[in-house]
């Protein structure tokens, strides 16, 4: 009888313990991020190095779903700020602000076995629109078959940025195969070698990366200006930033730390 | 809501965390301990923490681990703060080969004492770690490694998939299931500290310098001292 009680005790005191967590933890801001699931990587390191540098004075919580969520959620209060990967649209709600926090470089990638050299805007576009569909119409490929297209899902602020930078005035092939992740693409290069696709440059393991207008796809190309895909980040908030959201905006565009941290992968801010 | 319902709202969120962590992977020993041929019984996860070079903060480590079950979720916990992690994980089979439905998200607070991973629920078929397939990410603890009393521990709780048949029936009827495992905990033998908290060891160490009563006593102290320092991992 007597464990028994203690048994009841014991698990009573654990959940005393989860109650007083969260009260806690309130004591200090936390910023709820949502959004793109090409700003996050960046977004997750930036976190962790303001943390650091304020001295724990605020939290993050880090969630994803694609850049028009991040939007959506923001609009709706559901989260403090939004990622996204793409720039404002029309039809997104008012009243909400794009914060350009880096730059990314979108790049067009094969399988390994499939290095094709370069592709120029318009062969790109004969690709991805479906107007080629067989390797062997694409210069410097070896394959032949038929040329399986993967882009992103429409939801995606990636998908936006390519029917943008590479694809307009054409529109990619509703044929395509749609993933919805960068790393979901980056795994379908991996195994098929007769896919191409285009993703961040922070998503590059075993795939071959194409150069594009003759142009490599790298850091250092993306930094200089000179690589034509690269496109904005932001963090979007409602209305103008404040409060603790405003500080860690500011700390990424203007602390040494912190574009020390968006060069590893990104363009940072200028 | 009022200050009381939110409360009331918290205090049952944390009761239904609390069952679903102690009370579903009590299930799951309970059950395992009591009859060897129950599907729960075997499962099995198993995975280690290295060191991961890649990254952009020196404390940053590789996790690997893997289920002899489905794994349709997972979180990752540790015993220190953890600073960052990656927000997608793949899953690979056993000759490093990604799985063709293994892509999984990753969410929680930053900094924190985990966070957790999951498929796209809207996916059919749902996004699904193949059983003897690993799961692979990163992450970056939020103060030095070793800048603790304790050496790193690092545990895996998963959501696995089974299915169990009745066939006492005719036609046999198959039915799916999920159960959280027990936390099992990731082998971070390659992560161990040689020097647990050297910052504060450096101190103590440095403090006998002043102490010193002879110039030998104190050109010794002074030489300890410089190399407890040199123990001390450089911050980004």
């Amino acid at each position: 009888m007597k464990s028994s009680k203690s048994v009841v005790l014991g698990f009573l005191l654990v959940c005393l313990a989860f109650i007083a967590m969260p009260t806690a933890a309130q004591a200090k801001p936390t910023i709820t991020i949502s959004g793109s699931t090409t700003v996050a990587p960046l977004a997750t390191q930036l976190a962790k190095g303001y943390v650091k540098a304020c001295k724990g004075c605020v939290k993050f919580k880090i969630l994803q779903g694609g850049s028009d969520i991040g939007v959506a959620d923001v609009s709706r209060g559901r989260a403090t700020l939004g990622m996204s990967s793409r720039i404002p649209k029309p039809s997104d709600p008012g009243g909400i602000v794009f914060n350009e926090i880096a730059k990314d470089a979108l790049c067009l990638a094969s399988h390994v076995s499939n290095p094709i050299a370069n592709l120029t805007q318009d062969q790109a576009q004969d690709v991805f629109s479906g107007g080629v569909r067989n390797w062997n119409l694409v210069q410097g490929s070896n394959k032949t078959g038929t040329i399986n297209v993967v882009i992103r899902t429409a939801a995606s602020g990636t998908q936006d940025a390519f029917d943008k930078i590479f694809m307009a005035p054409k529109k990619t092939f509703t044929g395509a195969t749609q993933k919805a992740s960068n790393g979901l693409i980056e795994q379908q290069l991996q195994r098929d070698p007769l896919a191409i696709g285009y993703l961040s440059l922070a998503f590059q393991k075993g795939v071959h990366i194409i150069n594009y207008k003759g142009v490599p796809c790298s850091l250092r190309a993306a930094k200089s200006g000179q690589y034509p895909g690269t496109r904005p980040l932001f963090l979007v908030s409602r209305g103008a930033l404040s409060g603790a959201s405003a500080k860690w905006v500011k700390w990424i565009r203007g602390n040494r730390r912190a574009l020390a941290i968006a060069a590893t992968s990104w363009v940072p801010f200028k | 809501m009022n200050g009381k319902g939110e409360g009331f709202r918290r205090a049952l969120l944390a009761f239904g965390l609390a069952l679903a962590v102690f009370g579903l992977g009590g299930l799951v020993s309970a059950v395992s301990a009591q009859a060897d041929d129950d599907p729960l019984a075997g499962i099995n996860c198993t995975g280690k923490v290295t060191p991961f070079t890649g990254g952009i903060f020196p404390d940053e480590f590789s996790y690997e681990f893997g289920c002899d079950k489905p794994i349709t979720a997972f979180s990752i916990v540790s015993n220190r703060q953890i600073g960052s992690f990656s927000t997608e994980v793949i899953g690979v089979n056993p000759v490093g080969e990604p799985g063709p439905n293994e892509d999984f998200f990753c969410v929680g607070a930053v900094p924190s004492n985990g966070f957790g991973c999951y498929g796209n629920p809207g996916k059919t078929p749902a996004t699904t770690i193949t059983a003897g397939n690993k799961a692979i990410g990163e992450f970056s603890m939020f103060d030095p490694l070793c800048d603790a009393n304790v050496n790193p521990m690092v545990w895996g709780i998963a959501l696995t998939e089974f299915s169990t048949t009745n066939d006492l029936v005719t036609p046999p009827v198959v039915r799916k299931w999920q159960a959280t495992t027990e936390p099992f905990l990731l082998n971070t033998s390659a992560i161990r500290c040689k020097v647990l908290n050297p910052k504060a060891k450096a101190k103590q160490t440095c403090a006998k310098v002043k102490r010193a009563k002879s110039p030998r006593a104190r050109a010794a102290a002074k030489r300890a001292c410089d190399r407890a320092r040199a123990a001390i991992p450089k911050e980004i």
